[in-house]
């Protein structure tokens, strides 16, 4: 009998379609709108701060796992996902070494430490915003968008962080991940839906919230790292609220323009204690079609 | 759109409704016949013939010494040539007896009874002499047939559900062995008497084979038209049909066997041969092959025309086993025979989990499939089973739709297997 060779490995065998770089890009097509609107209201100089914060997070993933002695991991994505989120939500005046430096903390302290893609305990470029924050405050001054329209707040002004440029830029993204699947449409829809009804009734006008672009950012984009935020669906519920009701105290009441990132971290910080509520559940009950 | 819903249904994108396969190949008896004695998931059989002993078509060859053990038959008439060890397809090492077939199929008696005079107890023992397997219960797999019949039942569930997506064996039951099939009804209704009987099929199986019509008189229920597919475990096919997921008052029984136990308990014949369906990118002529037991897997590749595979698969293309070796023969229970091509096989490394939760989504008993699998990684059985790992039903579902390509169905199988 010939000698013939056959693999041995385990299912399912069956070729499937997703994998972790295709959802990471989509993220990354579900944020040219975003990018686009931003460059495009506040200047070429959006664009530089982009390619720093990209290139520094790629740079200092592949460094990190190069002194490891591991196989780099560039081609699943998450680190160019990670660097431009990171450089849509700084302001764009942001000294170009400040966003390098913030980069690779999100990358090196938030991300590889804790064992690389997907074991962050917070999202990397939300803790690296709030670590440009507050170690460079004076360089990274967020000016905020003064006193525009609501209506041109919706469709883009210059001013505030790159990626706030535009809202309806960020929800046209925001809704090719929820089409696509990538995100489960809970989590921003519960975060906007508390933190509007919050600027309603508690602040008196919506729009104080509503016109706020980083919130729509947090929504559509950073609370929905799988890594970082809840994982049962029972649990997102929670979590999202958690993240609206504090994004809704930071920047309605203590009037932080920047506080919707904090609501993330803390978010972040409770998901795996919120987790542990919906656990176990094994489903044994269910009607009878017979 | 799937934005608010959980769909517990995985949709594999290549391959639409499975075609129900209609082609049936027989495959020659060899010359030589293999004969494995651990035909059940680890559990044994000791031989009861020795080297050079003439055995006879339905004579016993291997007993288990326990009764969930189902004895092993010989299919041929022939001599024994040797007892000895080998690694069966799914790479453990079996016992095995060699018999030169000699082509007479001459033939031993089986004692005759009456079936309508048995009392429950004597017809369990009757079931388990069949040799008969079960295959619908995972979580516990493999186990003789005879543990399936209760001492009451106010439901049954005769379980016709394929899991396979490359085809479905189902037309020969109901081409070939409807009278068979039909008996065995009237066999159950002879036992429960009482009991409500419920055919579950594919929701096409009703357009192709006609199920209404065959069904039309015997006063069986059909249910067609359940979301969920591949209902290959038990447990799962009871609770969604009779909302009874702890079996208490349901039997499920596999139809595919409904047939051999009619043959069995009302003509005292045995089934010597086993059906499954064989497909895939390397096989020339596929379809449903009937072969006698004990002949091996290397015979139906020649017959089916297998060119250059490069990964054989025992059972369903998402839980299936990878076969090790094809000079061995092909275990009971086994459905489903793919031989695949380098291009369609999945090749991808495993990557760091992401925690996207889409395995929680998919499992169909509620479990969180990335959890158990970091508590197997860490070798942390004990909390394994605290979390009902145990309750895996084994469906491949969540290793399907990980993004990442974690090995989790193949961590589970290994954590169950190391707690038992």
């Amino acid at each position: 009998m010939e000698n013939k060779k056959i693999t041995v490995a385990s299912s399912p065998h069956i070729k499937a379609n997703l994998r972790v770089n295709k959802i990471m890009l989509d993220v990354l097509i579900a944020l040219i709108p975003v990018t686009a609107a931003g460059i495009y209201f506040n200047g070429l100089e959006g664009l530089l701060l982009i390619l720093t914060t990209i290139l520094g997070a790629m740079g200092a993933e592949f460094l990190f796992k190069k002194v490891l002695k591991k196989k780099h991991s560039l081609q699943d994505l998450s680190a160019v996902v990670t660097g431009l989120i990171l450089g849509l939500i700084l302001p764009v005046s942001t000294p170009l070494w400040v966003a390098l430096l913030s980069a690779v903390f999100g990358i090196i302290l938030v991300k590889e430490i804790f064992g690389g893609l997907g074991q962050n305990f917070m999202n990397p470029a939300a803790a690296a915003k709030i670590f440009a924050v507050v170690s460079y405050g004076n360089l990274i001054v967020n000016e905020g968008f003064g006193d525009v329209s609501f209506q041109e707040r919706l469709l883009g002004t210059a001013g505030g962080n790159l990626g706030e440029a535009s809202i309806v830029a960020i929800v046209l993204g925001g809704l090719y991940l929820a089409v696509k699947g990538v995100i489960r449409v809970r989590v921003p829809l519960v975060i906007l839906l508390v933190s509007f009804l919050f600027s309603q009734v508690v602040l008196g006008d919506i729009t104080i919230l509503a016109g706020n672009a980083s919130l729509y950012l947090i929504a559509f984009f950073l609370a929905n790292d799988y890594a970082s935020s809840s994982i049962t669906n029972g649990g997102k519920w929670i979590y999202a609220f958690l993240v609206g009701i504090s994004a809704a105290l930071f920047i309605g009441v203590a009037e932080n323009i920047d506080g919707a990132y904090y609501a993330i971290l803390i978010g972040n910080v409770f998901a795996p204690f919120i987790d542990t509520f919906f656990h176990g559940k094994v489903d044994t009950k269910k009607g009878a079609t017979a | 759109m799937k934005l608010f819903s959980i769909s517990k249904a995985v949709h594999v994108p290549k391959f639409k409704e499975a075609a129900h396969v209609n082609t049936i190949i027989d495959v020659d008896a060899p010359k030589n016949m293999v004969y494995s004695l651990s035909q059940q998931h680890n559990m044994k059989c000791s031989p009861t013939v020795k080297r050079g002993d003439r055995v006879l078509v339905n004579q016993v060859i291997g007993v288990g010494d326990n009764n969930s053990i189902v004895p092993v038959y010989a299919s041929v008439s022939g001599t024994v040539k040797q007892l000895t060890t080998k690694i069966d397809l799914l790479g453990n090492k079996v016992d095995v007896i060699l018999i030169e077939n000699d082509g007479l199929y001459e033939k031993e008696d089986r004692e005759t009874f009456d079936y309508k005079t048995l009392t429950m107890d004597a017809l369990k023992e009757k079931v388990k002499d069949f040799g008969l397997i079960e295959t619908q219960n995972l979580s516990n797999r493999k186990r003789g047939l005879q543990l399936s019949f209760r001492e009451k039942a106010r439901n049954i569930l005769i379980n016709a559900q394929e899991s396979g997506l490359y085809g479905q064996v189902d037309a020969y039951l109901y081409n070939t062995e409807k009278e068979d099939f039909l008996r065995g009804i009237e066999m159950l209704k002879h036992f429960y008497p009482d009991a409500r009987l419920v055919v579950l099929s594919t929701s096409d199986a009703d357009s192709v084979i006609g199920f209404t019509e065959m069904l039309k008189h015997t006063g069986v229920e059909l249910i067609s038209k359940i979301p969920t597919q591949f209902y290959h475990d038990m447990n799962l096919a009871a609770r969604d049909v009779f909302g009874d997921y702890a079996m208490k008052d349901t039997m499920v029984l596999d139809a595919f066997l409904l047939p051999a136990l009619a043959r069995g308990v009302m003509d005292q014949r045995l089934t010597h041969y086993q059906l499954f369906l064989v497909n895939g990118k390397a096989v020339e002529t596929p379809g449903i092959y009937k072969v006698l037991s004990g002949t091996t897997l290397d015979l139906v590749m020649e017959k089916a025309g297998v060119k250059n595979p490069f990964r054989i698969v025992a059972g369903n293309i998402l839980s299936g086993d990878a076969v090790f070796t094809t000079d061995s023969p092909i275990n009971r229970g086994i459905r489903e025979l793919l031989f695949l091509h380098e291009t369609e096989v999945s090749k991808e490394e495993e990557v760091n989990c992401i925690k996207c939760g889409r395995c929680a989504d998919v499992c169909p008993v509620g479990l969180q499939p990335y959890e158990l699998n970091a508590l197997v990684v860490m070798r942390d059985f004990d909390e394994f089973f605290k979390k009902r790992g145990g309750m895996c039903v084994e469906c491949g579902r969540c290793s399907y739709v990980c993004p990442s390509k974690r090995h989790l169905l193949q961590s589970f199988k290994t954590a169950k297997k190391v707690k038992r």
